[in-house]
């Protein structure tokens, strides 16, 4: 069940030299229901905000114990923009978690794939698969390479591509994607990222693995009630916020 | 007075209005189309603490709506171009309105069509149900066919909401489009045709680019304005309307705050329904319906009701 009320913010900081934002926010409620693939909607803006809409943003990490959670972002507009401000001991308006996550099944060896933002919701999923999976991220440049450490701290292994070949490997995500499959004895695949990254990657796994997407699409409500974030699936649409963000790829209808 | 009649009485203030009959709990009724079929908002609230819901649009046959994105934000606003999705008016009487209804929710059904035959197909099927009211929605903006066409055209509306009228005896309430040069003829034209009460309004049209990509942020190019943004707008018009119809007036458009149902009663509204301001914030309802009760205790008024047509002019 989805929570509501303010969080108080006890760590910000940048991630690399990309500019990339992390925020840990203390919400015992949500750090102990959610599941990787979840999202929370964040008010952005404060008090008399013109900013009418909640800015969706994945779960990258939660933890029991202290009842904290981590969320990362890239500042692309107004809203996270607005986000990218706040401070340690501010209040959060949030609300989660929402959404249904990643369908995690125990012994499996998995690939979790992340392109771009798409990184954030993945890691979270690393962080519970642990040595069971393999990480496979792209990114555009070395510049914009983030939140490694964290992959790694998890135990699971790791492989890096850039489009630009500026660090690690040049070329595409979906290269890597390939190469494990084709090495064979993997269960599931894991991704989200851009739709074409997504689409590409549903095309290499053919039926070899089981395959779950994370989407992304502008939302309303983030609740599931308006119908603004539909996707395409093979018995018609669905709501990404509240039927998704998570999907089986066998039932999306790639673009 | 009968026992099933309920009010709320917070702070010492009588809440409850009645609508063509019907008796709301409170003033504060949840939009069409922003609050599903209520289920999706039951961690903060039931729809049986408001005064009423009214569902998201059913139709006749089931509708897929546009293509995304079906929403962007706008200062204090937003554009909406959901066309109608929605499984069919036979799902949902099979499905939730008996939740609804066992809930205990009052249930004001949202109906659109895109001609008169399906408009009374569905309105025929609704009168054999347990729902509550019928909300006639000829004001929807973002589909092709049917939808605003009934609201800008007074003759159209007219003969639509009469036939109407003949296929059910429920309290009917037309919601009406503010896209229109003169909302009173419009008002005044499906009073005469049988209306037992108005709401409005529905959303205004508008368009937004994207200049990076040059290309429009809806993939239906245009959508419907809703939000803060265009609260001063569906307030006058509330107020026109109130002054020239006898029927009971159902305010909305951009009310966040109780403040704002306080001044939007004032202006004529017997009941106001809430919409966007949920996705702010979901208690909104409960939130607004707290500070009319506020406002009335603060000014001494012993019932919300006392506020509708308040007004001081002159
Ligand atoms: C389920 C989900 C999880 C996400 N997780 C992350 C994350 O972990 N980290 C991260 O950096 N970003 C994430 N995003 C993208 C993030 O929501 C957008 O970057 C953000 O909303 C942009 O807001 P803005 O005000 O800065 O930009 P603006 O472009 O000014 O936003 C205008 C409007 O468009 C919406 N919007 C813009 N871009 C997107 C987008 N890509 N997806 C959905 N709505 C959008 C905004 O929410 C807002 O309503 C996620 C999106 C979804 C749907
Ligand atoms: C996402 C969305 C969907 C809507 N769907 C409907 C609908 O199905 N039928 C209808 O009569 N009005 C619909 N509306 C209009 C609202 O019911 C309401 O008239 C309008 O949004 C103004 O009120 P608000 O500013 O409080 O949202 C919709 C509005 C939004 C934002």
């Amino acid at each position: 069940m989805s929570n509501y009320y303010p969080a108080e913010i006890v760590g910000t900081a940048v991630l690399g030299d990309s500019g990339v934002r992390q925020i840990v926010f203390r919400s015992p409620s949500i750090a102990s229901t959610c599941s990787p693939g979840q999202f929370v909607n964040i008010a952005c803006g404060g008090e008399h905000s013109s900013h009418i809409l909640r800015r969706p943003i994945s779960i990258a990490g939660a933890d029991r114990e202290s009842g904290c959670v981590d969320i990362r972002f890239d500042i692309k507009g107004a809203g996270t923009a607005w986000m990218a401000e706040l401070k340690t001991g501010e209040l959060l308006d949030v609300i989660g978690p929402l959404g249904k996550g990643y369908p995690v099944e125990p012994g499996k060896k998995c690939l979790v794939v992340g392109g771009g933002t798409g990184i954030y919701s993945v890691l979270f999923l690393a962080k519970v698969l642990g040595a069971g999976c393999k990480a496979l991220l792209g990114f555009r440049n070395s510049s914009l390479i983030n939140s490694i450490s964290d992959f790694e701290s998890y135990g699971c292994g790791l492989s890096i591509i850039t489009d630009d070949g500026s660090s690690g490997r040049k070329g595409f995500v979906t290269e890597l994607v390939a190469e494990e499959l084709d090495r064979g004895g993997i269960d599931t695949v894991y991704a989200c990222g851009p739709m074409g990254m997504l689409k590409a990657v549903n095309d290499i796994v053919g039926g070899r693995a089981e395959y779950y997407v994370s989407l992304e699409e502008r939302m309303g409500c983030g609740v599931g009630a308006c119908m603004a974030c539909v996707c395409h699936t093979l018995v018609g649409y669905k709501r990404v916020c509240a039927d998704g963000p998570v999907f089986n790829a066998v039932e999306v209808c790639f673009k | 007075m009968n026992e099933h009649v309920k009010k709320d009485i917070i702070k010492g203030v009588d809440l409850s209005v009645n609508i063509c009959g019907v008796n709301l709990r409170n003033p504060v009724i949840t939009a069409s189309g922003t609050c599903g079929c209520g289920e999706e908002y039951a961690p903060w609230y039931s729809a049986a603490e408001l005064g009423a819901i009214s569902v998201k649009a059913v139709t006749l046959e089931p509708r897929e709506g546009n293509e995304v994105p079906r929403i962007c934000e706008t200062p204090s606003g937003i554009l909406n171009a959901i066309g109608l999705q929605n499984k069919g008016v036979r799902h949902f009487v099979e499905h939730d309105l008996p939740r609804l209804k066992s809930e205990g929710a009052v249930v004001i059904v949202n109906l659109a069509g895109r001609q008169v035959s399906d408009y009374a197909e569905t309105a025929s099927i609704i009168d054999g149900t347990d729902a509550d009211m019928i909300e006639l929605n000829i004001s929807c903006p973002n589909v092709h066919k049917g939808g605003m066409a009934f609201g800008t055209d007074k003759n159209m509306a007219a003969e639509l909401v009469s036939e109407i009228r003949r296929c059910t005896s429920k309290p009917l309430i037309v919601k009406l489009t503010p896209n229109v040069t003169d909302i009173t003829e419009i008002a005044l034209a499906v009073e005469t045709a049988g209306a037992d009460a108005i709401s409005l309004i529905n959303t205004l049209l508008g368009m937004r680019i994207d200049i990076r990509t040059r290309r429009p942020m809806l993939a239906n190019i245009t959508g419907g304005l809703s939000g803060p943004a265009v609260f001063p707008v569906a307030l006058r018009m509330v107020w026109q309307v109130k002054n020239k119809v006898k029927i009971p007036v159902i305010g909305m458009g951009g009310i966040s705050t109780g403040e704002d149902a306080v001044e939007m009663m004032l202006a004529g509204a017997d009941a106001i329904m809430v919409g966007t301001a949920m996705f702010a914030d979901p208690l909104a309802p409960i939130r607004i319906r707290d500070g009319i009760a506020d406002y009335c205790a603060i000014n001494g008024l012993p019932a919300a009701r006392e506020l509708t047509g308040g007004v001081i002019i002159g």
